[in-house]
């Protein structure tokens, strides 16, 4: 028995120090091993005339490609298709639609044309809700620009979408994208299926996401070659054209360290949390991650406890002019263990160097005559009156901390250099008064 | 209960996985290893770090940058792809340093010293330890060096998509390097195999022979064993041979004088019968902001002259045609450790450029003025081409801290030819020898004419004092040979014909 016990303690020491070794470095997403989605699936995701015409020339369906012309002539392309499609896993999950989804809107009956447009209304709704045009542009019929707004190169363009994919990969990617590609930065929704069958028709059907062909096009036909010469062919060909650099092939040798930890290491938690909703694609932690929504490092000084909460379950609009955050659906106890890893590790000692703010109705009187006075509402709104360049402040109080809202005021560039705001060097006793009055701001109940 | 044979097994793996985890196992004599650790401390540290892992204090500042041990990925071997070098691959890198890069040759310490800098370098990896001791690979029998073995090997280049990364030319502008250069700013560049002198390991059949069939672990060169025989390697390394050059140092570029016009094109053929001379650049790092990490390391320079005009052709190698300076939504700067990719938007792109600096007047003696942009008392003058606008401006400077001027129209008498065509830049700048502007140099024939080459490439983010820059050069206007030259010695020669002739004519009658 005795040998059993320390067995189990000496496994469990190796296993304790391998884990330590990862525990939580903030990994920035953009960090990845390899910037191409992997291609062992490839052949159940993308139609086959697509895959030709992109090998041929990527510039050719998206002049931004990023991936390079390889210069491969006809048999060469079809010998890479025919690798492709022979290490592809034979199944790939199904899932089963309506046949009367996949005819055009005029073949329709009325009564199935009535039932797709419920799904496609309800999918154009949760699409907006959603703001996946955050990330994605789409160009639409005179190139213009829709979406799109964080101009980092985080979501492709989808303007010709839905003459690349299929609705069965889309379906299975929507709902878990890491699945398929551990290191995308597309984050899971947690849609449920309906929603997900909506969203998917909304993208199938929608003008926007289809570019018309030419004829001669569509007519061509390819089939995969089984001929085991021609696989062989196809795989010296992607090795020589280094495809391994940038993705993920079954079968071809590596070339490059390669991380494998995002997929093997089991997380939990918060770290869970930021790896499938990629949180730091948008938001800055210490340094890491985008800097295009509002830096996280210091949100546990900064907010409170159960308005991250909602906030984080149903966001809302903080800043008009600016772009919203996605709504993830993120459930009642991812918010909570979001909340309580924010609450206690992104900190300011700073706070703790003030005395703590208490309610006090006789003061906010003082307060407001002087946010007035400075004439702070030109840019922030309270209520219905006021300027909208700034947060709205109605109902700060159950925002902000106290202490938070004082440093902020004393300064407006100690946690965020780059801010607007101007410094209107308040006095302590002016910035106290002003604290005093935005901390009365609260939902009425 | 007795322990049973499983547990015994299991405790030993377990204590063998913890202790790999804590400790480093080595085979070879632990002395060697010590004294290989205080010269590697002396010697190596600086560039390597102190923990082997690549990250000296000079680390910062090395293009490419210094090698990892930790990772046990050795680009120079004998053994096959992926496998760990022999302890001679090491020694001999040791030995000889690597070509184009900041690794010097360390030939200057005892043979005995550098095996123990093996044995203390192999210490790093945990590979040496775990994996068996690796197997060269077998290098055939080399066939005869000659066109058909060239002609043969360019064929292979072509068919095993060598091009993809090394260019059609092998200057290194293939679409995979400028592609994960420019999109995805992954530092690797394949080896622009037109420079010899810049093969990290060696430029001889034999080596290009080596590289080919091993590749260099960690790098996407990979390994043609697979794919290609051992004839066909040597035919490969054979053409490679072929279309590398030696690089020529000189330090006098000569002009050569034309009778009538001079070329005036940057492809006219004349020119490949023109005098050259390489200059090695560098970055500039005397003034801030200081510039370690050029990216163009040489420019070929040659010049022509008749009565009236001068005209030079500047060629330099360079991945990329950068000739608009843009602002970029998505730009993404590279961590130097690959692959952590972070963005950083709004940077700009800028333009490739080329300037040649002379003193205002050729010096009398020695002096020169200060290499970088002159000095207050000698001021130089620099005909700055650029690629966005394609013009050559005459800019006065006078040293790196006070202002800079460009002249005016009707001081700016440089004439400006220039073509970006597989990887090269050629550009063409044509002058009067004599100008009415007082700040221009005069070209006088016979004088020794100081100059300096700057060379800016916008895809590295190069501009103003961030540029490659050479140190002074000369150039000298060969004296056209005047008829007299070749008229007297041929009268001399028959004239010394005839007497001899007359001398022996005068002998054989007296007999």
């Amino acid at each position: 028995m005795k040998n059993k016990i320390l067995i189990s303690i000496l496994l469990f020491t190796t296993i304790f120090f391998k884990l330590i070794v990862k525990a939580s470095e903030f990994e920035s997403p953009y960090s990845r091993t390899k910037n191409g989605p992997p291609l062992t699936n490839i052949i159940h995701k993308v139609n086959k005339l697509w895959l030709y015409d992109w090998l041929k020339d990527p510039k050719h369906y998206n002049p931004d490609a990023k991936m390079p012309n390889l210069k491969l002539n006809n048999e060469e392309i079809i010998a890479v298709m025919s690798y492709l499609n022979s290490i592809a896993d034979e199944k790939f999950p199904k899932v089963a639609w309506k046949d009367f989804l996949f005819k055009k809107d005029e073949e329709m009956t009325e009564q199935e044309f009535e039932e797709m447009d419920k799904l496609y209304s309800k999918g154009k709704a949760v699409w907006g809700q959603s703001r996946c045009s955050i990330c994605h542009t789409i160009k639409g019929p005179e190139k213009k620009l829709v979406g799109g707004y964080v101009n980092l190169h985080v979501g492709i363009d989808l303007s010709k979408i839905n003459t690349k994919i299929n609705r069965n990969w889309l379906f299975h990617w929507i709902k878990d994208p890491k699945n398929y590609f551990p290191d995308t930065i597309m984050p899971r929704y947690r849609f449920s299926d309906e929603e997900i069958r909506s969203i998917v028709e909304y993208i199938m059907r929608d003008a926007v996401f289809t570019q018309e062909k030419s004829q001669d096009e569509t007519q061509k036909e390819i089939v995969f070659s089984k001929d085991s010469a021609m696989i062989k062919n196809g795989k010296t060909i992607l090795e020589l054209s280094r495809c391994v650099v940038c993705h993920d092939i079954k079968g071809i040798k590596e070339l490059l360290p390669v991380n494998k930890n995002s997929k093997q290491v089991q997380i939990h938690g918060f770290d869970k949390l930021l790896y499938d909703v990629k949180c730091m694609t948008c938001h800055n932690i210490k340094g890491k991650g985008g800097t295009y929504a509002p830096e996280l490092t210091y949100a546990g000084s900064k907010l409170k406890e159960k308005w991250i909460e909602s906030f984080l379950q149903t966001p809302d609009i903080i800043r008009p002019l600016l772009q919203q955050m996605p709504k993830f659906n993120l459930t009642e106890s991812e918010a909570k263990i979001a909340k309580e890893y924010i609450k206690k590790n992104f900190l300011t000692g700073e706070v703790k160097t003030i005395p703590k703010f208490s309610i006090d109705n006789s003061k906010i009187e003082n307060g407001e005559e002087l946010f007035y006075k400075k004439g702070c509402q030109s840019c922030h709104q309270i209520g219905p009156k006021g300027g909208v360049l700034g947060p709205n402040l109605s109902e700060i109080g159950d925002r902000l901390e106290s202490e938070f809202i004082f440093l902020h005021l004393k300064n407006p560039h100690r946690f965020k250099p780059d801010a607007v705001e101007p410094n209107y060097g308040f006095s302590d006793e002016e910035a106290k008064k002003l604290t005093y009055f935005l901390m009365g701001l609260r939902k009425k109940e | 209960m007795g322990i049973n044979l499983l547990d015994e097994k299991i405790i030993i793996l377990v204590i063998f996985i913890n202790f790999s985890i804590c400790s480093k196992v080595d085979s070879t004599i632990p002395e060697d290893i010590e004294a290989g650790k205080k010269i590697y401390e002396k010697n190596c540290q600086y560039c390597h770090g102190i923990t082997g892992k690549g990250d000296g204090h000079a680390a910062d500042f090395l293009n490419p940058k210094p090698r990892d041990f930790t990772a046990g990925l050795y680009k120079i071997r004998s053994t096959p792809s992926g496998e760990l070098p022999t302890d001679e691959d090491i020694f001999n890198v040791i030995t000889k340093g690597m070509p184009g890069t900041s690794m010097p040759e360390w030939s200057n310490i005892s043979e005995k010293q550098r095996w123990q800098i093996v044995s203390y370098i192999k210490t790093f990896s945990e590979r040496f330890a775990k994996e068996k001791p690796p197997q060269q690979i077998s290098s055939g029998k080399e066939p005869t060096f000659n066109s058909q073995s060239i002609e043969k090997g360019k064929k292979i280049y072509k068919r095993i998509k060598c091009f993809l990364c090394h260019g059609d030319e092998g200057k290194s502008d293939g679409v995979i390097t400028t592609t994960l250069w420019n999109e995805w700013r992954i530092p690797f560049y394949a080896r622009n195999f037109t420079k010899a002198w810049t093969f990290k390991g060696g430029n001889t059949t034999n080596d290009i022979y080596r590289t080919i069939s091993t590749g260099m672990n960690g790098t996407p060169m990979g390994s043609y064993e697979e794919h290609l025989t051992s004839e066909e390697r040597w035919n490969l390394s054979h053409y490679i041979k072929s279309i590398s050059k030696e690089e020529i140092f000189k330090v006098i570029l000569k002009s050569k004088f034309v009778n009538g016009s001079i070329p005036y094109g940057a492809d006219d053929p004349y020119w490949e019968s023109s005098d050259y001379m390489t200059v090695p650049l560098t970055g500039q790092i005397t003034v801030s902001p200081r510039w370690q990490n050029s990216s163009i390391d040489s420019i070929t320079i040659k010049s022509f002259y008749n009565e009236k005009e001068i005209v030079f052709l500047f060629e330099w190698d360079d991945r990329t045609e950068n000739t608009l300076i843009k602002e970029t939504i998505n730009n993404i700067n590279f961590d130097t450790s690959f692959p952590k990719i972070i963005l950083q938007p709004q940077d700009e792109v800028l333009s490739d450029a080329v300037a040649i600096q002379f003193p205002l007047k050729a010096p009398e003696g020695q002096k020169k003025p200060h290499f970088i942009l002159g000095d207050s008392e000698n001021p130089v003058n620099l005909w700055k081409w650029s690629a966005d606008s394609k013009e050559t401006k005459e800019i006065i400077a006078s040293g790196f801290n006070s202002s800079i001027y460009i002249q005016d129209l009707e001081k700016q008498n440089v004439e400006v030819k220039s073509i970006y065509n597989n990887g090269k830049w050629k550009v063409l700048m044509k002058r009067n020898l004599r100008t009415d502007d007082d700040q221009d140099i005069t070209f006088e024939k016979g004088k020794l004419i100081p100059f300096l080459i700057y060379i800016w490439d916008g895809s590295n983010n190069e501009k103003d004092l961030r540029s490659s820059i050479s140190s002074w050069y000369y150039l000298v206007l060969e004296p056209s040979t005047p008829v007299k030259v070749y008229v007297y010695p041929s009268l001399a020669f028959i004239l010394a014909i005839y007497v001899e002739f007359l001398i022996i004519r005068r002998i054989r009658r007296k007999k």
